[in-house]
């Protein structure tokens, strides 16, 4: 039976798919995607296009000139074809030019090319310079319009799998839990011997994220398929720091978020004080949330914010997914860009805790991804520019970071469609802009007006040091910790400084690549534009910045910087041209990327990993003594006392013990120089007088060691910072026998004392 | 018709259930569960998906195999949960400025109505579109073999599996640190300011015998040479002072470990004056 697809007379021959040996007719002015094209010496008129096929041979009295030979996987040109070599000749996979005569004017971009010896002189590819050729080679892919174009063969395979959807999903998630199990293993491990077991950490993200980035990659696996590995990849890493600490919050700002929680609970209403994060209250859209979860489902606050955030977490993977698939057009590229988000610094610890960011970072998403559709979509509009008003107002009264980086986000995205000519009046994108100003001036203004000082003081701060850092005055020394006993392990700074290494190397290329290829889009240059911020924020790794500015900053530059870098990759190694060795290594330093971001947010082991109690030292320092202190405090002595304790006891006692924490930054008194006095004095009375202290709490464990965060009191003036020597026995006992103070608990470690006879400071109602 | 509308029968019926449940004095938690977390976390963003896109909006790409990836199921699950958790805190807002609060039925009967409006929008918008295209879009998402289904399911009890290993070797740790909370503060009693309370709660890894003396201003008023608690048990007593004369009292409370009867283990003390007034800041007993 005659092949139908044989002496096929179109003006434009594609996709024909199979073997093609045909006599090409001579009407047909491009060719293209053939397996096997071989051009018959008949021909009278060349083909305008003659590309991508499998196999393209050129016959030896072939008489003329062909303009344009490109992205054939082995291209033959016989050594008496006469013609001039084509005009361009690129992207062959294989380009056999035996004892050829001519002279081509370009060949770019062959992965094999054999051509006689009296034409090497002529190829300037071959004898420019590495970095010529290299830039070449950038410039030329940088414009490939199709680098998701399938081979014959692939289009094959995807029929086959047409019917499995999820392809190897279920092999790679068998994978990861092994990956989960490591992740268990170095948790209990490191609690049990109380060593730091975080090479296994480490390793179970690698067995987590590399299988994973590897299946992603290949461009056969299925849009389903993505769907759920990112999904399977983002929730595994979520669950680390459950796993690591699963009865109790890792980090401190979490047990100011859950005072919040339980006073809009208790209260039923919004704003209560809380004086240990006094901003919380005034973005309570994540409280909010958790207290209606608690409420209606009797599930208890600290399940209930567990299950906020992981919802928070599939919303941010499968929004940024759902937005990037949209602007590349290409859920592949979409997908790898969303596993190289994974690699900020603040995925796996920041983003992974119960914090307003998390929840913030993820109505920002939606809410872009939304707007995007909505300028996108013919049908629909409407109700993706509701859904997009609808996140932003949410948005805002969530978190401010996070409000105000996507407010200049939409403000650049308007200023680049002006740019590009676009009309602003018209564009769904300068009325969501000037909305987001508006909702953010009016909360700010009414309601969250400190939230001006709380950010304006930790960027001034870290601008001034890295103006001295500029001038030479002051600088940090790089991992090591404040008690100068824990240094970094060698291969973890390595995997770090790679991390750090790769990114920034590859943004210039990536920038480079999304000008040339998306330069008529202006989402994309947005991106483009925002992932440049990135080695600039780093600078400020160098500073004695607490605040993590590079850290929280990561977070949103790697929306971008994702989108950049998976660019990138598509576009230098396009489908038709991956091979397993490309896959491989670019799946070994995309898997770097990861495990280096990932530690570099992760902070340091020591305070990472489970055990013993420790001095200091956030997750650490909470143990069941402190735990049973502040709910007996909140059964016996009542709510919101006037309190003052050690960070650690400070935080249980806010949270838990539902009291009012006396701090420098809610009432201006700093209480702590209180406990560092070996004798008792009457100043000190003045100081406890002037905070209306009731009640001090004193963890006599302070005496045992420094400690490991720097210090013992939040938000204190000297000499709490840089303390060289443990606060003495005497000074936290000294309190037993002054006249007017009731000691009215004792488990040991922890005393309470009654200071009301000293302060006449009364009980809370 | 039942069919094509299934999802929103659903919707209707998690709406219902929980405004219902409030009235209920005993709710079972399972239930509870089950549609409390759809309801905060899901069926109110799905819902107003469903009325604001019942026309599939053309944002369909073809791939090089020719399948369509319509604006299906994956995208209404983001939007379903993205927009739940905007409403949530939009719908939180507008109830704290309201008299009744962010209270347990205000949540649960404002995002039922919230519900219920949407799924009835989306019913209405609906009626036109024929049952296929309804369904189309979400018929393939995921289909599974029967290995496939099994190595799903072994991945899902390997990872519960090794959280609650985590939580148990967590609690272990925990019960290693042992202590004993002991206390004493004023009573609150009417017309009263000479009673203490005082209390001991155990912590210990096992079970504790204690000894309890109490003393007002030097002489011993009672002591309890037999207190024996389990782990977490508690031990109290209220303690009024005999009347006396006396415009204040030191109060001090000693815990002792019967295996250890000459140290003391725990030390707790408090003064109580005299309140002023009608009794000449004299203590009323």
């Amino acid at each position: 039976m005659q092949n139908p697809r044989k002496n096929v007379s179109s003006p434009r021959t594609e996709k024909a798919g199979l073997s093609f040996n045909a006599i090409q007719p001579a009407e047909s002015p491009s060719v293209i995607k053939q397996d096997r094209f071989i051009m018959p010496d008949t021909n009278q008129r060349a083909p305008m296009f003659v590309e991508q096929q499998d196999t393209l041979i050129l016959p030896a009295v072939h008489e003329t000139a062909l303009p344009l030979v490109e992205q054939q996987d082995t291209l033959i040109m016989p050594a008496a074809h006469k013609p001039a070599f084509p005009a361009a000749t690129q992207y062959n996979s294989q380009a056999l030019s035996t004892e050829y005569q001519g002279v081509p004017p370009s060949a770019i971009d062959q992965e094999t090319m054999t051509t006689p010896a009296v034409s090497q002189a002529n190829l300037s590819s071959k004898s420019a310079p590495f970095l010529q050729r290299a830039a070449a080679i950038l410039l030329v892919r940088a414009k490939e319009p199709e680098p998701e174009g399938w081979s014959h063969t692939l289009r094959q395979r995807a029929l086959q799998f047409q019917n499995k959807p999820v392809g190897w999903t279920s092999v790679v998630l068998l994978i990861q839990a092994l990956g989960v199990c490591l992740i268990t293993y170095a948790s209990v491990a490191s609690l049990q011997t109380s060593t730091d077991q975080d090479t296994f950490l480490w390793l179970g993200f690698l067995v987590v994220f590399s299988p994973a980035f590897l299946r992603i990659l290949l461009p056969i696996a299925s849009r389903t398929e993505r769907i759920v590995l990112l999904s399977s990849v983002g929730l595994c890493i979520y669950l680390a720091p459950q796993i690591i600490s699963p009865l109790h919050y890792v980090f401190v700002d979490e047990y100011m978020h859950l005072r919040t929680v339980n006073d809009i609970i208790s209260t039923h209403h919004l704003f209560a004080d809380n004086s240990i994060l006094p901003i919380s209250p005034l973005y309570p859209g994540l409280e909010l949330v958790t207290a209606a979860l608690s409420s209606v489902t009797g599930l208890s606050t600290f399940v209930a914010g567990f299950i906020v955030i992981a919802v928070a977490r599939i919303v941010v993977l499968q929004a940024l997914f759902a937005l990037l698939e949209q602007v590349t057009r290409s859920s592949r590229t979409a997908s790898i860009a969303v596993m190289i988000y994974m690699a900020n610094s603040g995925f796996f610890m920041f983003d992974s805790l119960f914090l307003y960011e998390s929840l913030g970072m993820a109505l920002g998403i939606f809410m872009i991804f939304a707007l995007y559709r909505s300028e996108t979509t013919e049908k629909g509009k409407r109700g993706f520019l509701l859904v997009a008003c609808l996140a932003l107002g949410a948005l805002t009264v969530t978190h401010h970071v996070a409000d105000f980086f996507f407010i200049g986000l939409l403000l650049l995205w308007t200023a680049v469609n002006k740019l590009m000519g676009k009309p602003l009046l018209r564009s769904n994108i300068t009325l969501v802009t000037l909305l987001a100003f508006l909702l953010a001036g009016l909360w700010v203004f009414f309601v969250a007006r400190p939230v001006i000082g709380y950010l304006s003081s930790p960027i001034t701060a870290a601008l001034t040091q890295v103006q001295n850092i500029l001038t030479g005055s002051t600088g940090r020394q790089l991992f090591v910790d404040h008690t100068g006993t824990h240094p970094t392990p060698l291969w973890e700074r390595l995997a770090m400084m790679a991390s750090l290494g790769f990114v920034v190397l590859g943004l210039p290329f990536a920038f480079i690549v999304i000008w040339h290829r998306y330069r008529r889009k202006a989402f994309p240059i947005v991106l483009a534009i925002v992932s440049l911020l990135f080695p600039v924020i780093q600078l400020l790794r160098l500073t004695s910045d607490s605040t993590g500015l590079p850290d929280r900053a990561s977070a949103y530059l790697f929306i971008a910087i994702g989108l950049a870098l998976a660019i990138l990759i598509t576009q230098m190694w396009p489908v038709r041209k991956l091979k397993w060795q490309h896959t491989l290594v670019i799946t070994v330093i995309v898997s770097l990327v990861f495990l280096g971001g990932n530690i570099l947010g992760a902070g340091p082991s020591w305070g990472l990993m489970p055990g013993s109690y420790r001095v200091g030292d956030d997750g650490r320092s909470v143990d069941m003594q402190s735990i049973q202190t502040a709910l007996w405090a909140l059964e016996h002595l009542g709510s919101n006392n006037r309190m003052y304790a050690d960070s650690s006891n400070a935080l249980l006692l806010n949270s838990y013990g539902e009291q009012h924490i006396v701090t420098m930054q809610d009432d201006g008194v700093d209480i702590a120089p209180v406990y560092y006095a070996s004798t008792y004095d009457s100043w000190e009375t003045a100081l406890l007088q002037a905070g209306h202290i009731r009640y001090l709490v004193v963890d006599m464990r302070l005496s045992t060691s420094l400690p490991v965060k720097g210090y013992y009191f939040d938000g204190t003036q000297e000499p709490d910072i840089n303390v060289t020597v443990p606060i003495s026995q005497q000074s936290l006992l000294k309190f037993n026998t002054i006249q007017n103070v009731d000691e009215v608990y004792n488990s040991g470690d922890i005393i309470i004392y009654d200071v009301g006879g000293l302060t006449n400071a009364a009980k809370a109602p | 018709m039942r069919r094509k509308h299934l999802d929103l029968i659903l919707a209707l019926i998690i709406a219902a259930i929980n405004g219902g449940w409030i009235l209920l004095p005993n709710r079972p938690i399972i239930g509870t569960l089950l549609c409390g977390l759809p309801l905060i976390l899901f069926v109110p963003g799905y819902t107003l998906t469903e009325a604001l896109f019942v026309q599939q909006p053309d944002t369909a790409t073809a791939t090089r195999t020719g399948i369509l990836r319509p604006f299906g199921a994956s995208d209404r699950l983001v939007l379903g949960f993205g927009l739940s958790l905007a409403l949530v805190i939009i719908d939180g807002l507008l109830l704290s400025i309201l008299p009744m609060g962010l209270a347990q039925p205000s949540w649960a009967i404002s995002l039922a109505i919230l519900t219920t409006l949407f799924s009835l929008i989306a019913l209405y918008r609906r009626r036109a579109i024929s049952t296929v295209s309804a369904q189309k879009g979400s018929a393939r998402l995921f289909r599974f073999t029967f290995y496939e289904a099994l190595l799903f399911l072994l991945t899902l009890v390997i990872v519960l599996s090794a959280f609650l290993y985590s939580v148990i070797a967590a609690q272990q740790q925990q019960q290693q640190s042992t202590f004993t909370q002991f206390w004493m503060v004023q009573a609150k009693q009417t017309n009263h300011n000479c009673a203490v309370l005082i209390g001991i709660q155990s912590f210990e890894a096992t079970s504790t015998h204690y000894k309890v003396v109490l003393t007002a201003n030097g002489t011993q008023l009672h002591s309890w040479p037999g207190v024996t608690l389990v782990p977490k048990q508690q031990w109290y007593q209220s303690v009024t002072l005999n009347s006396g004369d006396i415009e204040s009292a030191y109060i001090d409370a000693r815990l002792y470990r019967l295996n250890k009867p000459g140290s003391i283990y725990r030390e707790a003390h408090i003064t109580l004056h005299g309140s002023g007034g009608s009794n000449g800041g004299k203590l009323v007993c």
